[in-house]
């Protein structure tokens, strides 16, 4: 089911109701509420990876107890590595099997050796990167003694599942989420209200933003050959703009459900366009992966310990991840890797710290310097985001070969003012909220009703009459 | 008492907003249709209406009187609400030309009538002109789409409506397509033809039946001539059609209907762009047959 969609505006209300007129009473049936609305949620996609959801859970919720209850250093440690094998055989096998398979292909054929490998014909289990983090996080906190594992495993399973983040995100730790499924929940009118609003926004991302702008960005990268070196350059704009709107949009929307049933989950994203460098940005960006990775896995490598050497290999070591993590494709590793060499210089200079704040905190507008910060680590994340678009590496050099060539200076063949002025729209928004939460949530505090309720209803019109053509998530293919 | 509050401001807001579209689409249905011409010029006493077999292969600059008024992909739901609104605003309109192809009448291509992509591009056109049994028919199968082509129709038709176009001269509501080239070659060397799916040709139409009927009938209640043309497709293509459900589906419900068969206009190669489709150069000559024809029988 996806969120932009007229079922998910059915089921949202019919879920809300319940959990707060019905089962208001009682936090243990709300969850159970939650659990099932989440299967069913999740059903709606393919009812059939449901049972591999449920097997995950199960994996998890078990060797966490084994764990608690094991005394001896070995067993712990058996529990732990069982349960941390089959949930990342469950993800290689069903996201990176064809990958490996079809990269051992070419490199055998590069020796003259042509077989015929045996290649997976499942689509990918969707949100299976995400509940296999949460899980993975899970088990890793109990085996270090952060966290006791959760005996109720309703209330685990919805850790697991619960339906605003099951599919994308955002990839939630048991440490922040369990205890507040674990209490009981009353209804508070300004947090709804605050919910709706950034679901609104999140909508607005998505519906309006990403999707008008993926019907330009998709004729750039589907036919690159056919554009001008302009027309590439504002393809690979419009992606840019795209790939935020949908994924901060589901973030958003996300969030803002989950608040209207008085669970408060991560921030995803802090308006990363904002950012002066690229160490600020990953500070900004996807930012419940990005500290997913530096919890559970620089951190273990030895972080920042040992010196310098050593924390640019393990850097190295998380763009690569973090790359793969999106996808079995070179061209997320290129993308990784990309990023990783625009953070080294800033990571060897020891400034990759520098911006820890909001930019132009308490002014309207920002220094030179500060615009000139933004803008090429903006350009910076456009040409990386080029590899993340493209369908192969030669097709990422070829649309990059096609945006530096002489009709770069050229005026682009299509130029969809109606969507331009979306995206400035939008970017003066996110720009006046953003030393907030999202966007509009400034708006209830410092503006009166009436302005308000109006910027409400523009979004709500600009919305349903700037629709662009309904297209999946991005994110949920990872 | 909070939860109360919150329910009562959230239906307070969708209330406003919905009344605010129907306020809008009211309005804008109105202006579409008043502020809108759809007239042709008087010399024009006959009108082509049909999908894309009969928008490639008839060019009416060979066919005297005559608009090809077609458009790829129409379903007999959009060409009836287009029928209607073209001859009320030009009584000179006689004879309608009405392409009715095997495929035509086939369950298959019911879905044209409701799948989203049509939806939004042909509801939300003659969204103004449709009836309640129109709204309940395509809400039954596609519900989204239906709200989705409401929202489009209420911006189309006021940027329509703004402009104060005449939207028969502008093309909104279809005409001949010139095709320039012949993929039939191509097509030959890939085996396309084993790949088309002749067993749609045995499964009859009900919605597109059911409009044709209504097509029929608004006709014959208006005293228009109504006649139904057959495109030529490719012989080989032709042959592979079961056309026994096609004829009779026409000689059971349309048994005193006259119907203009082309498929026997002698036509090579490069008439066709593909299987079913004419190109120039074969509208060409099928257009002139059908203006001989037309001058033979008087029309």
């Amino acid at each position: 089911m996806l969120f932009n969609s007229l079922g998910f505006l059915l089921f949202l209300p019919i879920v809300f109701l319940l959990y707060w007129k019905v089962f208001a009473a009682d936090y243990r049936k709300q969850n159970l509420l939650l659990l099932v609305s989440s299967y069913f949620f999740y059903a709606c996609w393919d009812w059939r990876f449901l049972f591999l959801l449920f097997f995950s859970t199960f994996l998890d919720y078990f060797t966490g107890l084994k764990m608690c209850q094991s005394q001896a250093p070995q067993r712990r440690k058996f529990w732990f590595w069982l349960s941390i094998g089959i949930n990342l055989g469950f993800l290689g096998f069903f996201k990176y099997y064809n990958f490996f398979a079809l990269s051992f292909q070419e490199l055998l054929g590069g020796f003259g050796l042509h077989t015929d490998i045996w290649l997976l014909k499942v689509i990918l289990p969707v949100g299976i990167s995400f509940y296999t983090f949460h899980g993975l996080s899970y088990v890793i906190d109990i085996y270090y003694g952060r966290i006791k594992a959760e005996r109720n495993f309703v209330d685990y399973a919805v850790f697991v599942s619960y339906f605003p983040l099951l599919v994308a995100g955002p990839i939630e730790r048991a440490t922040h989420l369990l205890p507040q499924i674990q209490r009981s929940r009353s209804f508070d009118y300004e947090k709804a209200v605050d919910g709706l609003t950034q679901m609104l926004w999140g909508m607005f991302k998505k519906v309006v933003i990403a999707d008008n702008c993926a019907e330009y960005a998709n004729m750039m990268f589907n036919h690159t050959g056919q554009h001008s070196g302009s027309d590439l350059l504002l393809g690979a704009f419009f992606f840019t703009f795209q790939i935020y709107g949908d994924f901060s949009g589901y973030s958003d929307i996300a969030l803002g459900v989950s608040r209207m049933f008085g669970v408060e989950l991560l921030r995803n994203f802090s308006f990363p366009y904002f950012s002066r460098d690229i160490a600020e940005f990953w500070r900004r960006w996807h930012i419940s992966l990005s500290t997913w990775f530096r919890d559970y896995l620089y951190i273990p490598l030895g972080g920042s310990r040992g010196g310098k050497a050593m924390q640019v290999r393990n850097t190295l070591i998380i763009f690569l991840v973090s790359g793969f993590w999106h996808g079995a494709n070179w061209t997320f590793i290129v993308w990784g890797l990309l990023n990783a060499l625009y953070f080294m210089p800033l990571l060897l200079l020891g400034s990759n710290r520098n911006y820890l704040g909001t930019v132009a905190e308490g002014r309207w507008l920002p220094s030179l310097r500060e615009a000139w910060a933004m803008g090429t680590t903006f350009l910076l994340t456009v040409l990386a985001w080029i590899f993340f678009r493209a369908d192969s590496l030669t097709h990422a050099f070829h649309y990059l070969g096609g945006v530096f060539s002489k009709s770069l200076l050229t005026i682009p063949s299509v130029l969809p003012f109606a969507i331009i002025g979306l995206v400035i729209f939008f970017v003066g928004v996110e720009w006046l909220g953003r030393s907030h939460q999202y966007a509009l949530q400034g708006l209830r505090s410092s503006t009166p009703k009436w302005f308000q309720k109006s910027v409400y209803f523009l979004i709500m019109f600009l919305l349903l009459f700037n629709m662009g053509k309904e297209q999946q998530f991005i994110y949920f293919q990872f | 008492m909070q939860l109360n509050r919150f329910l009562t401001n959230i239906i307070r807001f969708l209330m406003i907003v919905f009344v605010s579209l129907l306020v809008w689409d009211g309005l804008s249905k109105y202006a579409v249709r008043h502020f809108c011409s759809y007239e042709m010029e008087k010399k024009y006493e006959a009108i082509i209406l049909g999908h894309s077999q009969t928008e490639h292969a008839l060019d009416d600059q060979y066919l005297p009187g005559v608009k090809n008024l077609c458009n790829g992909g129409e379903a007999y739901l959009y060409t009836y609400q287009k029928l209607k609104l073209i001859t009320a605003a030009n009584p000179q309109i006689k004879t309608v030309y009405l392409s009715v192809a095997p495929n035509q009448l086939t369950a298959k291509l019911d879905e044209w009538a409701i799948d989203t992509k049509n939806v939004n591009s042909y509801f939300s056109k003659y969204a103004f002109m449709m009836e309640v049994s129109d709204y309940q028919l395509v809400a039954s199968h596609n519900f989204e789409a239906l709200l989705n082509a409401e929202i489009v129709a209420i911006k189309n038709n006021a940027k329509a409506a703004v402009k104060r176009q005449n939207r028969v001269s502008n093309g909104d509501l279809g005409g001949y397509m010139a095709a320039q080239v012949s993929k039939l070659d191509s097509l030959e060397q890939q085996h396309h033809l084993d790949k088309e799916d002749f067993q749609q040709f045995t499964k009859p139409s009900v919605i597109n039946l059911a409009y044709l009927k209504k097509i029929v009938a608004y006709c014959h209640q208006h005293s228009i001539q109504l006649v139904f043309v057959k495109m030529p497709v490719y012989a080989r293509y032709n042959s592979r059609i079961n056309q026994s459900v096609y004829h009779s589906l026409l000689k059971e419900n349309f048994p005193n209907q006259k119907l203009w068969d082309f498929q026997q206009v002698v036509l090579d190669k490069n008439d066709f762009r593909d299987y079913t489709h004419l190109n120039s150069s074969g509208a060409k000559k099928v257009s002139r047959i059908f203006a001989q024809r037309m001058l033979h029988s008087k029309i």
